[in-house]
C-alpha cells in the first residue's frame, strides 16, 4: 500500500468525524499555480470566531503513526483539546519529542503502542522530531475551530456542507513562515511562494542503509 | 732560478688542481643543490598535501565534536526553549569539552542567542559573514576566520529540533602548538598568514623570529586560487590555502634549503677534504717534480761555478737515464775535455814550444819557490843566466832550422846538468839555471863540461860555448828580481870580457842603477839647466888672433853631482840615445858662436860627434841649418870624430863625413893614437885635423917614446895636409916642446880649462887683445 493511498483513507476517517453538511472542496496553490499538497485549511466565520467553538462535535482523538522512520502523516490537523496517539511501528525504537510553544512532550524510547496518548490542549504549531532519527518530521497543527482540513496532493482540501454564513480561511503549510488568511470564496486559494522543504533529504549512511530493510 | 722554477711548477700544478677540483666541486654543489631543490619542492608540495589533509581531517574532527554538541537533546531542548543561561553553561561545558576556543549559538535570523564569552560587534560581523547564506545548512560547516588578529577554525552547524532552530558555531584558535603539531607531522615550518589588501601578516606558526615572520609580501606570481611554491632567501615556500571567506588566509609552509641540504654537509666535508687532498697531494708532486728537476740543474751549476774556479775534478753524478741524466753525462764529458785542453794550453803558455822547456812566465814562480825551499835550511840557491855564444853566427852561417836544433839540444844538455825542472828558457839563446842544494858553483863548472864535446846535427857537428852570468843566494840578494838583475849583469860582464863564467860583484848592481838613473833622467835634465855647455879655447901659438874652441858639456846633478861626460855619453851612447844629446849640444855651440861674434870675437868651434850620429842621415842637413840660421861659415865648424867610431860602421860613417865634408864642414879625428886607424885609411877620410889624444902629450917632457909618436905623428899629419892639434897642453915646458916641433893648435890647461859661455868671453877678448901670457 502506497502513502497516498493511506492518505487518502486518513482523510476519509477524518471527513467522517465531520457534521453531515455539504461538502466545500477548496483548493491551495501556490504562486505558481501549483497545488499545495500538506496545507492545513482552517475556516471561521467570518463575523465572530468564536462561533466555531463546540461545533460540529467536541474534540476527538488522533494517531500519528511511525513508519519506515518517518512520521504519518506528515501534517496532521487536530482540535484543540485532541489526544493523539503516537504508535510505533517499526522494529526499532523511537524518541518523540516537542519542543513547541503550543505543546511540550516527550514519549522516551518505546516500543509499539506502548505510549500514552498526548493531549494538545493549546491551538497552534507543534513541529515532531524523534530524538534518535533527525531526519524524523511531523507537524501537528492544533486548531481551535472545527472546520478544517489538509489537502492531498491535488491541493483539496474537503470541507461538509458549512452554515450559510460567509467563512474566513487560515491557510498554514510548514513551507510558509506565517500563517495566510483571507474570505472563503470559490477560487483556489494562492498562499504565495513556499519556503523550503523542512524535510531532509540527505542520503542515507552505508551504515544506516545497513539496517534498512 | 731554481726558486722560480719550483714556484713556478708549484703555482701552475696547484693551480690546475685547484681549478679541477673547484670546477668539482662546484659542479657537485649545483647538481645537489638543484637535485635537493627539486626533492624539496616535492616534499614540500606533498607536504601541503598533507598539510592540505590534516586540516580537512582536522576540520571533519571539529565537524565531529560540534555534531556531538548539537545533537545533544538537552542542549536541543534548551535552545529551542530558549534558556539563555542553560544555552551559555552548555556552550561552555561542551567547550571546555572538546577543547575549544569560542562557542556561541546563533538564531537562524542572524541574532546571537548565546555565546560562550563576550564577542565584539566587529567579530560578531564576520562571524555572520562566514554564516551569510548558510543558514539553512543540513551540514555543519568549517569556516577559518581571524579575529581580533587570531585564526580561528570554527565549525557552524545547525541545532535541529527537529527544525534547525539555531546554529551552534565552536571556533578553535589556532595556536603555536597546533603549528608544531602540523609541522612534526609535514616535517615543515608551519604559518599561517593573513593576506589583506596586497599585504600578509602574520597569525601563529612555528616560525620562531619576527625576522622569519616578516614574510612582507608573497611572491609576483603568486595567486590567491591556487597553490604555490617559491623560494626566497634560500627557503623554500609553499602556499596552501586556508580559506577564502570572509578573510583570505594562507598558510606557508616552510624549509630552508640548507634544512635539505643537511644530509650532504657530510658530501660536502668530504668534498673539501678530498679537495684539500688533492691540493696536498699536487703540491707534494710538484715540489717533488721541482726537485728532481732543479737538483741536477743545481748539481750541474754547482759544477759548472767549480770549473768556472778552476776545479775539474767534479763529477756530476749521472743516475738517472732521462735528458737530465744525458745532459749531466755530456757536462762530464765536456768537462774532461776542457780540463784536458786548459792543461795543454796552460803547459803551452808556461813552456817553450821549441826546447820543451818553461818559459820565461816561470822565470818568478820557480825562483821563488827554490828560494822558498832554501831560505829554512839555510841552502844556498844559484841563480845563472847562460847564452850561446855567437849564436847568431851559428844561426847566420846554417840555418834557423838548424839553429832551432841548436837550442834544443842546449837545452837537453842543461837539463842534464841541472835537472828538467832547473832549467827555463829565457827568450832567443838565453837560459835560466836554478841550481840547488850543495855547492851550486862548483856545479857550474859541469855546465861548460857538457858541451865540451860538440853537438851532433843531423850531419854536421857544432861545437857550442856558454857564456854564463851567476848571482848566489843568499850573498848577492834575497828576491828573485834581484838575483835574476845581477845574473844578468855578470853574464854582460862576462860576454864583455869573454869569461865564460861570471859571478856577480858587489857593486856592479849599483853601477848598473847609476846608468839606469842617468838614462831615465838625462831628457830632464836639459830643460832644468843642469846641462851646460864649456868651451875650452884652441890656440894656434903663431897667430895670436885666431882663436878656436872645443865645446864640451857639463852636467851637474843635484843629488849625483857632477857627472863625467865620458860616464854618461857613454851611458846615453850603448842606450842609443845620443843623437838628443848631440843636436841639443850643436844647437847652443852655435847659439855660443853667434853671441861671441856679436860681442866681436870670431871662433872655430869644434864639436863632438859620436858614432850614432854619424849613421844619421839628416845630421848633415841639421847642422847645415843652424849654419844657416846662425850665419856661421862652415869652414868655422870642426866636428870631431874619434877614428874608433869611425871604423865601426865604416862605409856609413863614411858617407855621412863626405856629405859634411862636401858642404864645407871640417871634421877632425880625436883622439887620435888610441885606436888602430891605419894610414890607408887616414887617406881615405876627408879630413881636416888630427887630434893627438891627451894621453901621450901630458908626459911629453919626460917620456921620449911620446916625443917620438906625437912627432911623427905631427910630421906624418903635415905630410897628409892636415892640421895638428895637440890636447892635454898642461905646462910651459910641453907647449914649448910642441911649439918647437910645429904642432899647429894647442889645447890644455895650460891656456884654460874649459870655461862657462860667459867666462869664455871674457877669457877671449882679453886673449885676442894680447894681454894674455902668449
Amino acid at each position: 500500500m502506497n502513502r497516498w493511498g493511506r492518505r487518502y483513507l486518513m482523510g476519509w476517517v477524518l471527513l467522517a468525524l465531520a457534521p453531515a453538511c455539504v461538502a466545500l472542496p477548496v483548493k491551495v496553490v501556490d504562486a505558481a499555480g501549483e497545488p499545495v499538497a500538506h496545507a492545513v485549511v482552517a475556516l471561521f466565520p467570518r463575523e465572530d470566531r468564536n462561533l466555531a467553538e463546540g461545533a460540529p462535535d467536541g474534540p476527538g482523538r488522533a494517531e500519528v503513526d511511525q513508519r519506515d522512520r518517518q512520521f504519518v502523516p506528515y501534517v496532521s490537523a487536530v482540535r484543540t483539546g485532541t489526544e493523539i496517539h503516537f504508535p510505533n511501528s517499526d522494529n526499532i525504537r523511537h524518541h518523540v519529542y516537542s519542543f513547541s510553544p503550543a505543546k511540550r512532550f516527550e514519549l522516551r524510547l518505546y516500543h509499539g503502542s506502548t505510549a500514552d496518548p498526548v493531549q494538545f490542549d493549546t491551538a497552534g504549531k507543534v513541529v515532531l522530531g524523534c530524538n534518535i532519527h533527525d531526519d524524523m518530521l511531523a507537524y501537528i497543527y492544533v486548531l481551535d475551530t472545527p472546520h478544517f482540513a489538509v489537502t492531498d496532493h491535488t491541493g483539496r482540501a474537503d470541507f461538509a456542507a458549512l452554515p450559510g454564513t460567509d467563512w474566513a480561511y487560515e491557510i498554514q503549510h510548514p513551507r510558509l513562515a506565517t500563517s495566510v488568511t483571507g474570505i472563503l470564496a470559490k477560487e483556489p486559494i494562492n498562499i504565495g511562494p513556499l519556503g523550503p522543504d523542512p524535510r531532509q533529504t540527505r542520503p542515507r549512511t552505508e551504515l544506516e542503509a545497513l539496517f534498512d530493510r | 732560478m731554481r726558486l722560480t722554477y719550483r714556484y713556478k711548477l708549484l703555482s701552475i700544478l696547484l693551480a690546475l688542481v685547484l681549478v679541477l677540483v673547484l670546477a668539482i666541486y662546484l659542479a657537485t654543489r649545483v647538481v645537489i643543490r638543484g637535485a635537493v631543490t627539486d626533492q624539496a619542492y616535492q616534499d614540500l608540495e606533498r607536504g601541503g598535501e598533507l598539510f592540505s589533509q590534516l586540516m580537512q581531517e582536522r576540520a571533519g574532527q571539529l565537524a565531529q565534536s560540534v555534531g556531538v554538541l548539537v545533537d545533544d537533546f538537552g542542549f536541543k531542548e534548551a535552545v529551542a526553549t530558549s534558556d539563555g543561561a542553560t544555552i551559555v553553561s552548555a556552550l561552555n561545558n561542551h567547550r571546555q569539552r572538546v577543547g575549544a576556543d569560542m562557542a556561541l549559538v546563533v538564531e537562524p535570523s542572524g541574532e546571537l542567542l548565546a555565546s560562550s564569552q563576550a564577542i565584539d560587534a566587529e567579530s560578531f560581523a564576520l562571524l555572520s559573514r562566514a554564516l551569510a547564506g548558510h543558514q539553512g545548512m543540513s551540514e555543519p560547516r568549517y569556516a577559518p576566520i581571524v579575529l581580533d588578529g587570531h585564526l580561528y577554525q570554527f565549525v557552524f552547524a545547525p541545532v535541529r529540533a527537529p527544525l534547525t532552530v539555531a546554529i551552534a558555531g565552536v571556533g578553535f584558535k589556532v595556536d603555536e602548538s597546533l603549528a608544531q603539531h602540523l609541522q612534526r607531522l609535514t616535517d615543515l615550518d608551519v604559518s599561517f598568514w593573513r593576506q589583506h589588501e596586497g599585504q600578509v601578516s602574520y597569525l601563529a606558526g612555528t616560525l620562531a623570529t619576527a625576522d622569519d615572520r616578516s614574510l612582507a609580501q608573497l611572491p609576483d606570481h603568486w595567486r590567491p586560487d591556487q597553490p604555490n611554491t617559491w623560494l626566497a632567501d634560500e627557503t623554500l615556500n609553499n602556499s596552501v590555502i586556508v580559506a577564502r571567506e570572509p578573510q583570505h588566509v594562507v598558510a606557508v609552509l616552510q624549509v630552508p634549503l640548507e634544512k635539505a641540504m643537511q644530509p650532504f654537509a657530510a658530501l660536502n666535508t668530504q668534498l673539501l677534504t678530498i679537495a684539500f687532498s688533492f691540493l696536498l697531494a699536487a703540491g707534494l708532486l710538484a715540489l717533488l717534480m721541482a726537485r728532481s728537476v732543479t737538483r741536477p740543474v743545481q748539481e750541474l751549476a754547482s759544477s759548472a761555478r767549480k770549473m768556472a774556479a778552476g776545479d775539474y775534478a767534479s763529477e756530476v753524478p749521472a743516475k738517472s737515464a732521462d735528458e737530465l741524466g744525458d745532459l749531466a753525462r755530456a757536462f762530464n764529458q765536456m768537462q774532461h775535455a776542457i780540463a784536458e785542453r786548459e792543461k795543454e794550453i796552460i803547459h803551452q803558455a808556461e813552456h817553450d814550444a821549441l826546447t820543451g822547456l818553461a818559459n820565461r812566465s816561470q822565470v818568478f814562480p820557480r825562483l821563488h819557490a827554490a828560494l822558498e825551499r832554501a831560505r829554512p835550511e839555510q841552502a844556498g840557491v844559484v841563480v845563472a843566466v847562460a847564452d850561446i855564444q855567437k849564436f847568431t853566427q851559428i844561426n847566420d852561417a846554417l840555418s834557423a832550422e838548424t839553429g832551432d836544433k841548436v837550442l834544443a839540444q842546449v837545452a837537453r844538455r842543461l837539463q842534464q846538468v841541472a835537472g828538467d825542472e832547473a832549467v827555463i828558457r829565457l827568450g832567443s839563446d838565453e837560459y835560466l839555471l836554478v841550481l840547488e842544494g850543495p855547492d851550486p858553483v862548483v856545479r857550474l863548472a859541469a855546465v861548460h863540461e857538457a858541451f865540451s864535446t860538440s853537438l851532433t846535427l843531423d850531419t854536421i857537428d857544432v861545437h857550442i860555448d856558454l857564456n854564463v852570468g851567476y848571482a848566489c843566494f843568499p850573498p848577492d840578494g834575497d828576491h828573485p828580481e834581484i838575483l835574476l838583475r845581477r845574473a844578468n849583469l855578470a853574464l854582460s860582464e862576462a860576454r864583455s870580457t869573454h869569461i865564460k863564467t861570471c859571478g856577480y860583484q858587489q857593486g856592479w848592481d849599483e853601477k848598473h842603477l847609476r846608468r839606469l838613473q842617468i838614462l831615465t833622467e838625462y831628457p830632464a835634465a836639459f830643460a832644468k839647466g843642469e846641462m851646460q855647455i864649456y868651451l875650452q879655447p884652441k890656440i894656434n901659438p903663431r897667430k895670436s888672433d885666431e882663436l878656436g874652441a872645443e865645446v864640451l858639456i857639463r852636467w851637474i846633478h843635484p843629488e849625483m853631482g857632477f857627472v863625467s861626460p865620458e860616464e854618461f855619453i857613454s851611458v846615453i851612447e850603448s842606450a842609443g840615445q845620443i843623437s838628443m844629446l848631440t843636436r841639443w849640444v850643436l844647437s847652443r855651440a852655435f847659439a855660443a858662436a853667434e853671441a861671441l861674434k856679436k860681442a866681436g870675437i870670431d871662433l872655430a868651434l869644434s864639436v863632438n860627434l859620436s858614432v850614432l850620429d854619424l849613421l844619421e842621415d839628416d845630421l848633415p842637413d841639421f847642422i847645415a841649418e843652424l849654419s844657416r840660421r846662425y850665419n856661421l861659415a862652415a869652414s868655422r865648424i870642426y866636428l870631431e870624430v874619434t877614428e874608433s867610431a869611425i871604423m865601426r860602421e865604416a862605409d856609413r860613417s863614411l858617407a855621412t863625413l863626405h856629405r859634411l865634408d862636401a858642404m864645407g864642414f871640417k871634421l877632425s879625428i880625436d883622439d887620435y893614437g888610441t885606436g888602430f886607424s891605419s894610414l890607408s885609411q887616414l887617406k881615405k877620410l876627408p879630413v881636416h885635423e888630427l887630434k893627438i889624444d891627451k894621453s901621450f902629450v901630458m908626459n911629453l917632457d919626460t917620456d921620449k917614446n911620446d916625443q917620438q909618436i906625437v912627432k911623427s905623428t905631427i910630421e906624418l899629419g903635415h905630410t897628409l895636409g892636415l892640421s895638428i892639434t895637440a890636447e892635454g897642453v898642461e905646462t910651459a915646458s910641453a907647449r914649448q916642446w910642441l911649439v918647437d916641433n910645429h904642432c899647429d893648435i894647442l889645447q890644455g890647461y895650460f891656456y884654460s880649462k874649459p870655461l862657462a859661455l860667459e867666462t869664455f868671453s871674457d877669457w877671449a877678448r882679453e886673449y885676442l887683445s894680447g894681454k894674455s901670457h902668449a
